[in-house]
């Protein structure tokens, strides 16, 4: 059973389709990443999985149940850690754990306390006099408190300084090596997600249009460089390579990324022009370079 | 615990990036023969990366010989690599010489460069310490 | 369960400070005798008085405030997703909240009035029926079901305002569509005098609101969860929704009460007949419409009825007049509310014409007429505020209008005479020019007055002595006749002349009651020590028969069915007496006659009876055999 399994969604705001038909799933014990520019339906997307949203089609099932008609039953065993941190502001967070022990089965607020205090934050502060990344903080040992089997985590980084998110990212390892939580994600913080993630996916104009293995993506993806003024008869020979973008031209180079790299037929490819194959060079791109390829293309055609 | 780096432009997948880099951090001598290192869940989190990824590259290291489990222990360098069978590594060497030499002849090398290169690097390699038997 | 006990406990436990200032605040009324000016008061009284409204404007100022925020600031503030993105269900985040906001409004109502009770031992009773400012409204239960009603109101116009969503203006409408239909339902109801209903309708409204809002809140939060926007939509869809439906309720249930029939009399209150003819108009309570007592004119021959907006007996306005003919039917209407005074107008029915319906007259009288109807229905003369006019009902053309001599005429009748004649009997308190002492008073006068349409002035006749402040005096069916009780005697004399006539006086026995009855004849009630006894004269003064009855019993004289009988009834023992041969008859133990004395064989009121049950019925002179006109109950 998938821990999460998201089937044709669509969300309509008026005559706005923020999703439209969006469907992916996700394994148990699994990092998904999902990226998306803004205003391309994430928070919808988030909402519909924590059960604020009622889809106009299609239904989000969260450890195989409905999301919006068992939400309280549901949410039982998924941390949830949103955007915006959300807490009376009045209760300190010793309180906002004590009031949450009474919703779940299990609590460890002693762990909860513990982690805190790694992280330096005061347990005995109104939530409301906390800094923003205080409050995220708070927010995810709330989450992480229950022991959840799943993690949704709505842009955890977002406002964070380097050293916020390094805690926050380390605390997250440390739940998977732990307990094996299967941690879905949005965000914008590709460099950070890169080691974290078995999968991503991409959501543009309400659709998936991407939804795959890092480690794949990352093999077909290259950007393949070549001095510039050869540019010309390399060009269409390298025009056959279906570049994805092009991605710059300086310092007497030009250079494409690719998305379905194959050696044998860039050699082939580069043969028969000057310099041939050696002058041509091949580097990997980092998951925020590719987003960025992607997202032009997308943003191109839109 | 030298460091690790992980380098995400590197074309390599992580696990894979990280077993070459033990490799490589043994090979040298920086590991010792039973040093420890560091759990997966330390490792990943210090590299801030998945622990299944650091898993599974300590899991191929392991099946190659190159680290041990020692249950309620930890992880440590294997005593001594224990020799592939005869077929597996001779087939793994061969592998990467085909991949060297082809590469090789691209680039318009001659076989004297090809094979001086690769006497250099291993000497750069193995330099303070001559390890075990002949590969 | 859990999830409930676990918000309930965080909103009172996160406020606990309320209930502190409260406990502090209930030091006040201690402290109030001492300022000075209060020293008249009492100190008891002065500590009640104050803890009473200390914990009143503390139970409104919370609720009012606990209401606005507890769940509307949160959505507002978009911190209800914390709710949400846990395993609680929603029932538990809107009722948890609502039930914390309940318990600490009440409760620091209770904790300012706790100190006040136990020291002065206010006695309880006295807070749970009335308090000292009048009865209900302060009592216990009432402010219980206020307190919520307040919170959920503040809590639903809080979300609402805060919203900032176009369905603002859906409520700014709906809002006093619905009020006005409500209230609309409300006057319909009190201006037909149904007050019982009228006070049900206003706690059913009550009730429907509190509900209403209560489900509008929990379809708000289940529905709408964190979008402020959507939580407005949900909750003014239920909200009107529900409210539309108890509007629509209120004016069903108010139409059907205002439309009883004659079938849903149980009792008669007032009951008038026409001389001539099968019509009568009756008014009593209807069956399961609590004090709603509506007035009909009733076919008696046929169930074909009419409702008039007349108000209850106790302030007729003179009822219904029928013309001598039986043709026409006329009557009074208040413009307003049945039972206010005010401007009435004057209406008529052709009760001969088939299809006709009730007509307006323009004629119209402030305050309560004495009325008197032409034989043939074509004018009405009334004496009202010591004016004395004569109209034509056809065209409301003014035949004649004269100031009167001072009198008193709720007591004055009026019978018109011949074409053109107009008799006024005015009781008089004013003699030789000057008004009577308050001494003098017992000696009042009758003054015979006849108005002449032709010229328009008003002719004193004669005056007669009457002897009480109060004088008893009847006129005979045709008017010819006027009998006027002096002591134990009574004196007839001719109505139009005031020529004295004969005197009647018993003997032997005491003349209790003297009535003419509707052939002209009198009737005598003359008390025995041990009987009554019935003596009927005929219209000549001959005694046609002597009829002696029980003394214990009440004799009541109702109408002539057939000429040469008599119905008379003691409680719901009915009997008809024949003046030829002198047999009486019982017609029935369980029916009480309608009619009066004046009631002969060509009206119906002669031949009209009540059960117990308060059923109407008809009740055959010749074979006894019944049938009801008017059911009791629908």
């Amino acid at each position: 059973m998938s821990a999460i399994a998201v089937e044709g969604l669509t969300v309509r705001y008026g005559r706005r389709l923020a999703l439209d038909g969006v469907s992916f799933s996700v394994v148990p014990g699994a990092v998904y990443a999902l990226l998306g520019r803004n205003g391309a339906g994430k928070s919808s997307l988030v909402r519909c999985l924590v059960g604020e949203q009622r889809p106009a089609a299609g239904r989000a099932l969260l450890l195989g149940r409905d999301a919006w008609r068992e939400r309280a039953a549901v949410l039982a065993e998924v941390g949830v850690v949103p955007e915006e941190p959300q807490a009376p502001p009045a209760l300190t967070a010793r309180q906002l754990s004590r009031f949450c022990s009474r919703l779940y089965p299990a609590w460890d607020e002693a762990g909860l306390i513990a982690r805190l205090t790694r992280f330096g934050v005061p347990t005995d502060l109104a939530f409301g006099r906390l800094s923003r990344g205080q409050k995220t903080q708070v927010g995810l040992a709330l989450a992480l408190a229950p022991a959840p089997k799943l993690l949704l985590l709505d842009d955890p980084t977002l406002g964070l300084d380097p050293v916020a998110r390094k805690a926050v990212f380390e605390e997250l390892i440390g739940e998977l090596a732990d307990r094996g939580t299967t941690v879905f994600m949005t965000t914008h913080d590709l460099a950070g997600v890169e080691g974290i993630a078995d999968r991503v996916a991409i959501l543009a104009g309400g659709r998936l249009v991407l939804d795959e293995e890092v480690e794949t993506l990352k093999l077909r993806f290259r950007r393949i460089s070549y001095p510039q003024e050869a540019a010309e008869g390399r060009s269409e020979r390298l025009a056959a390579l279906a570049p994805v973008a092009a991605a710059s031209r300086g310092w007497g180079v030009e250079a494409v990324v690719v998305s379905d790299f194959d050696e044998e037929r860039l050699t082939a490819a580069a043969a028969g022009v000057p310099g041939g194959r050696a002058g041509v060079e091949v580097s990997a791109l980092t998951l925020e370079e590719i987003f960025i390829a992607l997202s032009g293309a997308e943003g191109g055609s839109r | 615990m030298p460091i690790l780096r992980i380098d995400s432009s590197d074309a390599r997948p992580i696990w894979r990036q990280i077993e070459e880099g033990v490799r490589h951090l043994v090979a040298r001598g920086a590991l010792a023969t039973g040093a420890a290192v560091p759990s997966v869940r330390d490792l990943a989190r210090e590299l801030q990366i998945n622990p299944a990824t650091v898993s599974k590259a300590y899991q191929r290291l392991t099946d190659a010989g190159v680290l041990a489990v020692r249950r309620g222990e930890g992880t440590f360098v294997a005593d001594a690599p224990p020799p592939l069978a005869d077929d597996g590594r001779t087939l793994r060497l061969r592998e990467e010489a085909v991949r060297y030499a082809s590469l090789a002849v691209t680039l318009g090398a001659t076989r004297e460069e090809a094979v001086e290169t690769l006497e250099d690097t291993w000497l750069s390699l193995v330099e303070t310490q001559p390890v075990g038997e002949e590969a | 369960m859990r999830g409930f006990l676990a918000v309930f406990s965080r909103e009172l436990l996160e406020r606990r400070l309320l209930l502190a200032v409260a406990l502090l605040a209930s030091l006040i009324p201690f402290v109030a005798p001492l300022v000075p000016g209060t020293r008249h008061l009492g100190a008891s009284d002065v500590r009640h008085g104050v803890a009473l409204g200390l914990g009143v404007i503390a139970a409104a100022v919370l609720a009012v405030v606990l209401g606005a925020t507890v769940i509307a600031r949160d959505l507002s503030e978009r911190r209800l997703g914390f709710y949400f993105s846990r395993p609680l269900p929603a029932w538990s985040v809107w009722a948890g909240k609502l039930a914390a906001a309940t318990t600490l409004t009440l409760g620091a109502a209770a904790l300012i009035l706790l100190p006040t009770s136990l020291v002065d031992g206010i006695d309880l009773r006295a807070w749970w029926t009335s308090g000292y400012f009048g009865p209900d409204p302060l009592a216990i239960p009432f402010a219980a079901t206020l307190v919520p009603l307040l919170i959920l109101a503040s809590h639903a116009l809080s979300v609402m305002v805060r919203s900032r969503s176009p369905w603002l203006i859906a409520d700014l409408l709906a809002a006093p569509l619905i009020a006005v239909v409500i209230f609309g339902a409300l006057q319909r109801l009190l201006r037909e005098a149904a007050y019982a209903a009228a006070s049900s309708l206003v706690l059913f409204v009550a009730a429907a609101l509190l509900l209403a809002l209560l489900a509008a809140a929990a379809v708000q939060v289940q529905q709408g969860r964190t979008d402020p926007r959507r939580s407005h939509r949900f909750l003014s869809l239920t909200l009107w929704g529900s409210l539309l439906c108890a509007t629509l309720a209120a004016q069903g249930a108010a139409t059907w009460v205002l439309g009883a029939t004659p079938g849903d009399l149980k009792g008669v209150w007032s009951f008038a007949t026409s001389p001539a003819g099968p019509w009568i108009e009756v008014s009593g309570p209807a069956a399961h419409r609590g004090d709603y007592a509506p007035t009909f004119l009733l076919d008696s021959a046929s169930d074909r009825f009419f409702r008039l907006h007349t108000p209850p007996s106790d302030y007729r306005l003179g009822g219904t007049h029928f013309s001598a003919d039986g043709r026409w039917a006329v009557w009074l209407e208040p413009e307003g509310h049945v039972s206010r005074p005010g401007p009435a107008k004057l209406l008529r029915l052709d009760l001969r014409t088939p299809g006709a319906v009730p007509e307006r007259t323009t004629i119209s009288y402030e305050g309560q007429p004495g009325l008197a109807l032409s034989p043939d229905g074509s004018l009405v003369a009334a004496i009202v505020r010591g004016r004395l006019t004569v109209d034509r009902l056809e065209d409301g053309r003014t035949l004649a209008a004269v100031e009167l001599p001072r009198h008193r005429s709720r007591l004055g009748r009026l019978r018109f005479a011949g074409p053109g004649r107009l008799f006024a009997y005015l009781v008089l308190d004013v003699q030789d020019g000057k008004v009577q002492d308050q001494d003098d008073r017992w000696k009042s006068r009758i003054g015979i007055n006849e108005l002449d349409l032709g010229d328009g002035k008003l002719r004193s006749v004669r005056e007669i002595e009457g002897l009480s402040e109060d004088p008893i005096w009847g006129l005979s069916p045709d008017g010819g006749r006027l009998l006027l009780r002096q002591g134990k005697e009574r004196h007839l004399f001719d109505a139009r002349t005031g020529e004295p006539l004969a005197i009647l006086k018993v003997e032997d026995g005491d003349l209790q009651g003297c009535q003419f009855l509707a052939d002209g004849g009198i009737a005598l009630n003359v008390s025995y020590p041990q009987a009554i006894e019935l003596r009927v004269l005929s219209p000549e003064l001959t005694e046609r028969r002597r009829f002696r009855f029980g003394k214990s019993d009440r004799l009541r004289l109702a109408g002539q069915p057939a000429p040469g009988r008599l119905v008379v009834a003691t409680g719901f023992l009915v009997q008809e007496l024949n003046l030829d041969n002198g047999t009486v008859r019982v017609l029935s133990r369980d029916l009480m006659p309608l009619g009066t004395s004046l009631d002969g064989p060509a009206s119906a009121g002669s031949k009209l009876f009540q059960s117990r049950d308060g059923e109407v019925f008809w009740v055959d002179p010749a074979t006894g055999s019944r049938r009801p006109i008017a059911h009791g109950g629908s």
